[in-house]
């Protein structure tokens, strides 16, 4: 028993995850600086990826690390847009209003997590479009949005279309960023392995003193806020706020499809994905609706035959582990073998 | 306002017609079909399909619809919950919903955007009443969906209480391992389980285009519409579904009253308010006080 | 020709290998009384035979067929039943509906549920009572019945004692003589070993996932099965080397 003790350590950082966070440092600073060297057409596509990885990583959260499918996360993502279009109407500087409005998404979606956490497996799923549904009806009755004419973001005029491109672009890999890295540090606290530990085995975390219902509020409204910015963040890159287009369940057939794929409860995996979705995007979404049939039969495929996802299984391969949010035990002579 | 309540009543029967199948199979199956109302579609535009270019009166084509639905229902079993089910709880929610996304653009790349409806192949029916009392009108097929629903929700709780069958299907879903000790083909009771929920969802696929009008992407309202009736009437309960449809419609009707666009959203908040009143009974209530006990024991 | 043959089965539980190599014979109407302690491999043992665990090697043969492929309820079908630890019945069903949906192999034979009221008379009065809802004792009356309704040619009971008081147990293996004494084959597993040495023909000892020992019980001791039980033959037979 000694002697096992002796030869395992565990770890969190390994030498492939510290590289692994250098490159990721040093590839945020490349995009930084592409607005010095790329095209207006390749910028706007950018932010469209990183908007994706936000969704993505946050639908991730929720469900990865949550355990809480939700097919509703559209709700946010509408609300984000809604309340810039309502901040930036009553004045305000509409960059301002993006992150004012995901502040007040975060806040919202405290209440609704109360009586939405209550409901397990499918019931939450649906529940939450529910959610989503009640949202998009009541934005609707706003006499502002004038129903599902929708309206423009008008005071992004203010800014001229070079800089305006440029402060979006900025906005959002910041905003990526930002998020991903508050991810990345709520996983690995103490409050991230009691995720963990409910993931693995609620009634087992709930017997050594995990409270699930805390540390699940916490990812939802995580999850809200992020998506919330998102929603805030595509407004600005596309200007009109359509409610119908906001609020539609596509978003979460997307977001669904991009965890999938890269890898259900990897943080990596989740930006895999979302860099999936965004060439299969760029090259098939001409194709229409054949693209959306084979977005729904890749996400079944992955769940069925490849439940950890293109992440979860070159890790299973390669041993990878690049993001540490978890430990991992190290047995030397394992190694050797 | 008698009125009112009266085409409540109907469209309550509607609602609970077009739960059945997914109250059923949330039931006994511990699955919620996120794929409902893009089969219920489905099964829409087979009738519309069969009326339209074969001349077949939609309710001679449920006999051809319910057999193609419960053989789907078979295959949905086999090839696709029985293996997500096996990979826990959360499984069969994703792929029901990418099946869900594959049926939806699959109709509408087959049948386009236009809407359909069953009605001008029901000839006069579609319109006819009865005048219950001077001046009440119901219109037939509204009567009829009512009794559908209430034949097919009566006929699925004899069948699970009195048939060997449904005796078999209810220990499947208690316990299906348990069930194949007791030597009941585990794989066998789920997929009959489905192939019946799907035979409801033909029903309703008639009932949805004799009402009105689809397209493609009408099962998404569909889907949340039985599913309120399914948890507003109590999960379980395939009387409480009948119960919960002419609640939503009346929340519904209320909604209406209140705003010109506030139908739907009566329905909703009414769904919201059901999930308030089961959070605070299940606070103060039984449960609650049982599991405070067991963790005092420990 | 043997009831029940076992060859070399190895069943595993994630890591661990909860049955090694395990080969057994049974003729029929013997009465085996299978012995061993908590963790010893008896439960996925008997799982494995009636098909509720998969082995990761070795054969099951019932009546010379070969069933090691075949699913649970196949089994039920080829005249095997188990009435499983802790009962498992259909808790939200009644008396009635549990001894029925034993019947649903539709074996021939002369059981049926009048017969089950006929042999536990402390059911009848429960026939439309939900199971969940019952006393213990009525509860392992109605798993042995559940299990009796598919007329089986082999019968096994895990734990039929586990959580009833003496008295219940008592009640319980009264009933069981009637069933002792038609030729139906029967393993038992019974922690009480007074009680496994009255019924049972024959004892066979699991230790560690392994058979130590397999004996008529009419050439066997006490001290014998006692010493299989906690693996004292084996320190036994070493200091003696």
């Amino acid at each position: 028993m000694s002697q096992w003790a002796k030869n395992v350590s565990i770890q969190r950082w390994t030498p492939s995850s510290r590289r692994a966070v250098m490159v990721a440092g040093v590839v945020l600073l490349v995009l930084a600086l592409a607005p010095l060297f790329a095209s207006n057409g390749m910028l706007d596509r950018l932010t469209a990826l990183f908007i994706y990885v936000i969704l993505a990583a946050m639908w991730n959260a929720l469900a990865g690390y949550g355990g809480l499918i939700s097919v509703g996360q559209q709700a946010f993502f509408g609300l984000g847009a809604y309340f810039t279009i309502r901040l930036a109407n009553v004045g305000l500087d509409p960059f301002i209003s993006v992150g004012l409005s995901a502040v007040i998404v975060g806040v919202i979606s405290y209440p609704i997590s109360l009586i939405m956490l209550r409901l397990k497996g499918g019931e939450f799923a649906i529940g939450m479009w529910v959610i989503a549904s009640i949202l998009h009806l009541m934005v609707n009755l706003d006499g502002l949005i004038q129903g599902e004419t929708g309206i423009s973001l008008v005071s992004l005029n203010h800014y001229d279309s070079g800089s305006r491109l440029t402060i979006i672009y900025l906005l959002t890999l910041g905003s990526m960023a930002g998020l991903l890295t508050l991810l990345f540090f709520v996983l690995r606290s103490k409050t991230g392995s009691a995720i963990q530990a409910i993931r693995d085995d609620e009634e087992a975390a709930t017997s050594i003193g995990v409270k699930p219902e805390k540390t699940k509020r916490l990812l939802f409204v995580i999850a809200a806020f992020g998506i919330g910015a998102a929603g805030a963040l595509w407004l600005t890159s596309a200007t009109t706020f359509l409610p119908k287009t906001y609020f539609s369940v596509q978003w979460s057939a997307y977001m669904i499809f991009m965890v999938l794929v890269g890898g259900i409860g990897k943080f990596e995996g989740a930006i895999l994905g979302a860099i999936i979705f965004f060439l299969v995007e760029t090259w098939f979404s001409s194709t229409g609706v054949w693209y959306l049939v084979s977005l729904g039969a890749i996400a079944i495929a992955f769940s069925l035959f490849l439940p950890k996802g293109i992440w979860g299984e070159l890790e299973r391969r390669f041993n990878w582990r690049f993001l540490p949010v978890g430990y991992r035990v190290e047995d030397p002579k394992k190694e050797k073998q | 306002m008698t009125n009112q309540i009266i085409q409540a009543i109907l469209l309550g029967g509607y609602y609970a017609l077009i739960a059945c199948g997914l109250s059923f199979m949330f039931s006994v199956m511990k699955i919620i079909n996120l794929a409902h109302g893009s089969l219920l579609v489905f099964a829409g535009y087979l009738l519309w399909f069969f009326a339209e270019h074969y001349h077949i009166s939609p309710f001679v084509g449920l006999l051809i619809v319910i057999p193609v639905m419960m053989l789907i229902g078979w295959a949905l079993q086999a090839f696709l919950l029985e293996k997500s089910a096996r990979g826990g709880e959360l499984l069969p929610i994703l792929t029901t919903f990418g099946l869900a996304i594959v049926i939806e653009n699959l109709l509408f790349e087959h049948f386009g955007a236009n809407t359909r409806s069953l009605a001008p192949y029901i000839g006069d029916l579609s319109w006819e009443s009865w005048e219950l009392f001077s001046g009440f009108y119901v219109g037939k097929t509204s009567v009829y969906i009512l009794i559908a629903a209430i034949v097919i929700l009566g006929s699925l709780q004899l069948f699970m209480k009195k048939t060997a069958l449904g005796r078999q299907i209810r220990a499947t879903a208690h316990d299906p391992d348990t069930a194949g000790i007791v030597g009941i083909n585990p794989k066998r009771a789920s997929a009959i389980a489905t192939a019946l929920a799907m035979s409801t969802v033909a029903v309703s696929g008639l009932a949805l285009g004799v009402r009105g009008v689809f397209d493609a992407y009408s099962g998404g309202p569909q889907l949340l519409f039985a599913f309120e009736a399914t948890i507003i009437g109590g999960v379980g309960s395939l009387w409480g579904t009948l119960i919960g449809g002419i609640i939503l419609a009346f929340a519904q009707t209320i909604g209406a009253n209140i705003h010109p666009q506030g139908f739907l959203l009566g329905g909703h908040i009414l769904f919201i308010i059901i999930l308030l009143i089961r959070l605070i009974l299940a606070k103060g209530g039984v449960g609650h006080r049982l599991k405070f006990a067991l963790g005092v024991s420990k | 020709m043997s009831s029940l043959k076992i060859e070399n089965m190895d069943v595993r539980h994630g890591q661990l290998k909860a049955v090694r190599n395990v080969s057994l014979s049974i003729e029929k109407g013997e009465v085996i009384a299978l012995i061993g302690a908590n963790g010893a491999g008896k439960t996925t043992f008997l799982r494995a035979i009636s098909g509720a665990h998969t082995l990761t090697a070795g054969r099951i043969y019932l009546n010379d067929n070969d069933i090691t492929q075949r699913p649970s309820h196949q089994r039920v079908n080829a005249g095997l039943a188990l009435v499983p630890e802790g009962r498992k019945l259909f808790t939200n069903m009644t008396t009635e509906e549990n001894l029925l949906l034993g019947a649903t192999s539709a074996r021939k034979g002369e059981w049926n549920v009048e017969k089950i009221f006929e042999v536990f008379p402390n059911l009848i009065k429960r026939r439309h009572t939900k199971t969940g809802t019952m006393s213990g004792g009525e509860q392992q009356a109605t798993a042995i019945g559940r299990a009796l309704m598919s007329n089986p040619d082999i019968l096994i009971l895990d734990e039929v004692s586990l959580g009833l008081s003496p008295l219940v147990v008592d009640q319980v293996y009264q009933n069981l003589e009637k069933l002792l004494a038609t030729d139906t084959t029967i393993i038992l597993v019974e922690q009480d070993l007074s009680r496994a040495m009255k019924v049972a023909s024959r004892a066979v000892c699991m230790l560690e996932g392994e058979i130590v020992l397999d004996k008529p019980m009419a050439d066997i001791t006490r001290d014998e099965i006692t010493d299989a039980y906690f693996g004292l033959h084996k320190i036994k037979t070493n200091s003696g080397e």
